[in-house]
């Protein structure tokens, strides 16, 4: 009764949701969130197609561990932003990427 | 150098002091006090105060228990003061629902074995359900810490998402490295990075529509792209993924068929800790 197409369309709405947040947060942490959003779908998009898709060993496998090494990529990538934004906020005293307009830093 | 006392707070010295940090108050609230108790309770009953709404301008005082705090952003969501945003995108996502089950609907027939599949359909409209909520709070709301709230049920209702579809193990590095790690690292970066937690930046109308009719129409192209596709479709005949992708296959399969990018990432692990730690490192003065 839950097909393929049930997880698909749902990642399809979690990712424009990211977008979304991507687009209209003026606050850097909400930017990040918006990305991790996007990985979430991607995920969901990757592990439903090692289920639903092709069932060889291999095809199954790699969804799932790809999904994995999504994670670890985001969570290696958050730690990255949030010290890029500590050093914006000490320089310039906000996280309004709307005024982080100089390249001089 | 006189040695100090670390674990004992400076506001436990007084007897309000005391009576403050019972009641809940943070170590870091210099000054802050706790209203008076109501009328006819006794010194050292609880006392639950009843649930107050989310007063952005005025908050200033804890909450009585817990589930105060939990259900601020939906209390957010209601008191938001831009209504005539809410309640469009609140009634998108109520249709997104229907959308997702039309379109699951109108698919091939999954040739997944299931014993029963009404549990199984239940649990994934409760789950995504929650989801779809919860990237909408993230959407709506302007205050960072209700953002990493929602972010929170977003995670967690994705990671329960896993479970039904038997990837256990990646349901459960998801609760733990994304739920427990990542979603706490953006915490601690929205408390390194705010100079008040009820500040809020709000785009302007324009941009809000403009982003809106975007993230529409690709999401109505996506979907629409999704669901006229006939993807490739599983053979019944072979074992399932409860059975195929357990946690032992994954751990075999990553230090030999997939020990490349484990490698890549550890090294990718170190180079991030080390980039992070000096980008993050203290000014010298």
């Amino acid at each position: 009764m839950i097909g393929l197409n049930h997880y698909l369309v749902l990642a399809a709405f979690i990712f424009c949701m990211g977008i979304f947040v991507m687009i209209t947060k003026r606050n850097a942490v909400g930017i990040l969130i918006g990305v991790e959003l996007l990985l979430n779908a991607a995920n969901l998009n990757l592990v439903a197609f090692s289920v639903y898709g092709p069932s060889s060993l291999t095809a199954q496998l790699s969804g799932q561990i790809t999904a994995m090494f999504v994670i670890v990529l985001a969570a290696a990538e958050a730690a990255v932003a949030i010290a890029i934004f500590m050093n914006f906020y000490n320089l310039r005293s906000t996280i309004d990427v709307d005024l982080a307009n100089e390249l001089k830093g | 150098m006189r040695a100090k006392e670390h674990n004992v707070s400076p506001h436990a010295a007084t007897p309000q002091g005391r009576k403050n940090l019972a009641h809940g108050a943070s170590r870091g609230l210099r000054g802050a006090t706790i209203p008076p108790s109501p009328v006819g309770a006794e010194e050292g009953t609880c006392v639950h105060t009843p649930l107050r709404g989310s007063d952005v301008a005025a908050q200033r005082e804890p909450r009585a228990c817990a589930l105060g705090y939990l259900l601020s952003p939906l209390t957010g969501l209601v008191r938001a003061r831009r209504t005539w945003f809410t309640l469009p995108v609140l009634f998108v996502g109520v249709l997104a629902c229907p959308v997702i089950a039309a379109a699951g609907a109108s698919g091939p027939e999954t040739l997944k074995i299931v014993p029963s599949e009404l549990p199984e359909a239940i649990a994934f409209y409760a789950f995504a359900g929650v989801a779809v909520v919860s990237c909408l709070g993230i959407a709506v709301t302007g205050n960072i810490v209700r953002m990493a709230t929602w972010l929170f049920a977003t995670l967690g209702s994705v990671a329960a998402l896993y479970f039904l579809l038997a990837a256990n193990l990646l349901g459960a590095v998801q609760l733990i490295v994304y739920a427990g790690g990542t979603l706490i690292l953006i915490i601690f970066g929205v408390m390194l990075t705010s100079k008040s937690p009820w500040a809020r930046f709000d785009a302007k109308r324009g941009e809000l529509i403009a982003a809106g009719v975007v993230c529409l129409v690709l999401f109505g192209a996506l979907a629409m792209m999704l669901t006229s596709t006939a993807w490739p479709q599983g053979d019944p005949t072979t074992p399932t993924m409860q059975e195929n992708a357990s946690v032992a296959t994954i751990g075999e399969a990553l230090l030999t068929t997939y020990l490349l990018p484990f490698e890549v990432a550890s090294v990718l692990l170190l180079a991030v800790m080390i980039g992070a730690a000096f980008l993050a490192r203290p000014e010298k003065e």
